[in-house]
């Protein structure tokens, strides 16, 4: 099944929203994981 | 998606003009390396989960023959102390996570009328960090030293004293960490951006929802772990006393790190085999889930709570009375929400059309035992009691109800379950219910009499004990045995299935509506959902 022209805006357009949400979980995890061991190394 | 994008790369100025041909993909081997596919991946995920299982299995029939009689007989105790080890991690993040994933990259864009996960190159990337993992994992136990034999929670000091096996472990639960929060990354994205037009939130399956709140309790709490066992590294190899009293650290601040993340972990199993068994109840009613909203809250409430309850675990590690009491009380407070889920599946069974195939006998396996699994908890929750059955088989009892008959009797539903769907072939329904009940006598043999052990005042990992304990000792080997030879069973109906199992119906449960049932032919085409289905 062919997408046509129109599923193809979507699709980019929602290609770019997928990276933003990935994008910003991934921030929260790396956030999560740095700020953790920043939080110890610093207190030691 | 990549799929359906790469196969139409004219689309986007013919970045993929290579990828033209629809049916064109590698075959053998590299299909499986290569492939952006998420039924191609959820198959790995599941097959791989199977053949952790196996290899977590075989440490088990090692602990269960050593205890078959007292004193040392078949393995020395520092052996024996990695096969708890390694039984433990290889299960948790080896068998029970990989397969629910599996079947979140099976079933989620199926439920929600996408085309694939939102990142179909990562999805490949999350799947393939777990066989170096696994081959981490394994291979401590070839390095000088030995496999560690420190416990699956890790727990400092043991973990600064262990030889070289202990960085091999520790690489692989860092590895098991990156492929599990990129995973969830893809599921939280490819629910949120990508379902079907008039796919509203409150309208999709539990499953979906179960995923969803999984995957939030994993992006948050995975960091974490990594984070302690990162610190483990750093006390071991650069210097650091984070963990080592002699240095000025604490031991104990390991254990609050290690069940900050260890306990939402236990929800991270449970949840989605809440979600497979809240599809499978409702399909064999032949009714829709009684109170989908107070589910999806309840849900939410279990995960949110996750995180407040984690000294539940270390009680007995010199707490003020006003911390125990404040964790015991918000442990308790969890079965209220699980209760209300009990009580859920339970009404939707009431008065509805009810038939026993194989995944529907599983999914009432789940809610006996897991129930049960779930009372005990509460028990271990009083800390008064707490405090005498810590660290005996009592709890080994509690959470292998949780952990088997809870997360692999819904693992065991869900493959039935949806069997037919990913391959269009029947399994054997009398072999099934065989499985079904060899599974439910011998999990019980194995593990009732272990509640009988803790109370008595058995401790847990040690490899031998004293005479008194000796007749539940042998009857929960037994179990154990018998539970590992079923398993085999299982691998037999589904090879037969695959081989030479009857074609399946377009719809083999007549109860079942979500999408993949009602929209797609069975088995379901390598692409689907292409063009999004309309969801009223």
């Amino acid at each position: 099944m062919m997408v046509d022209e129109v599923n193809s805006a979507q699709y980019s357009v929602l290609r770019r929203k997928n990276l933003r949400t990935g994008i910003l979980l991934g921030l929260f995890a790396a956030v999560c994981f740095f700020g953790f061991l920043a939080k110890f190394f610093l207190a030691r | 998606m990549s799929a359906v994008i790469d196969n139409h790369g004219h689309a986007h100025g013919g970045a993929h003009d290579d990828h033209g041909d629809h049916g064109h993909h590698p075959s053998g081997l590299m299909r499986w390396v290569t492939t952006t596919n998420h039924k191609d991946i959820g198959t790995m995920y599941l097959w791989f989960s199977f053949a952790m299982f196996l290899v977590g299995g075989v440490m088990a029939m090692v602990i269960r023959a050593e205890l078959f009689q007292p004193g040392m007989q078949i393995v020395s105790p520092e052996f024996f102390n990695s096969m708890t080890t390694y039984h433990g991690l290889i299960m948790v993040f080896g068998a029970i996570m990989p397969a629910f994933v599996g079947f979140a990259n099976w079933q989620i864009p199926l439920m929600i009328g996408a085309p694939d996960m939102a990142f179909p190159r990562m999805n490949n990337w999350s799947f393939w960090l777990l066989p170096p993992a696994a081959i981490l994992l394994v291979s401590s136990f070839l390095v000088p030293g030995g496999g560690a034999g420190v416990g699956w929670t890790m727990y400092a000091p043991l973990t600064t004293q262990m030889g070289p096996g202990m960085d091999l472990t520790i690489f692989a639960v860092h590895l098991l960490g990156m492929s599990s929060i990129m995973g969830s990354i893809n599921i939280i994205t490819t629910i949120l951006n990508l379902r079907a037009p008039g796919m509203t939130l409150m309208k999709m399956p539990l499953f979906v929802w179960t995923w969803l709140i999984t995957a939030y309790l994993l992006v948050a709490s995975m960091p974490v772990l990594a984070g302690a066992v990162t610190m483990t590294l750093t006390d071991r190899h650069f210097g650091t006393s984070f963990f080592n009293a002699a240095g000025g650290g604490d031991p104990v601040l390991y254990q609050h790190i290690f069940w900050f993340f260890g306990h939402p972990e236990v929800y991270i199993i449970a949840i989605p085999a809440f979600g497979v068994i809240s599809q499978v109840i409702p399909a064999f009613s032949r009714k829709p889930l009684f109170g989908y909203a107070s589910m999806v809250y309840a849900t939410s409430s279990i995960a949110i709570l996750s995180f407040m309850v984690w000294a539940h675990h270390m009680y007995v590690v010199g707490m003020p009375v006003a911390g125990q009491l404040y964790f015991m009380y918000a442990t308790m407070l969890i079965a209220v929400p699980t209760g209300v889920k009990v009580f859920n599946w339970v009404a939707t069974m009431w008065k509805g059309s009810l038939s026993f195939e194989t995944p529907m006998l599983f999914a009432l396996g789940f809610l006996f035992l897991f129930t049960l699994g779930g009372f005990t908890g509460l028990v271990l929750s009083l800390t008064s009691v707490d405090v005498q059955l810590q660290d005996t088989y009592y709890v080994v009892a509690h959470f292998h109800y949780v952990m088997v008959a809870g997360a692999l009797f819904s693992a065991f539903a869900g493959v039935y379950f949806w069997f037919p769907k990913w391959t269009g072939k029947m399994y054997d329904e009398t072999l099934g219910k065989i499985h079904f009940w060899l599974s439910l006598i011998f999990f019980n043999i194995t593990f009732f009499v272990q509640h009988f052990l803790g109370l008595a005042g058995m401790p847990r990992r040690i490899p031998d004990y004293n005479l008194q304990f000796v007749e539940f000792n042998q009857i929960s080997s037994i179990g154990a045995f018998g539970f590992g030879l079923s398993q085999l069973l299982f691998l037999y109906i589904i090879i037969k299935a695959i081989k030479s199992g009857e074609k399946a119906p377009q719809l083999p449960w007549d109860g079942a509506d979500t999408l993949e049932w009602t929209h797609l032919p069975t088995p379901a085409p390598y692409h689907t959902f292409e063009n999004p289905p309309f969801v009223k």
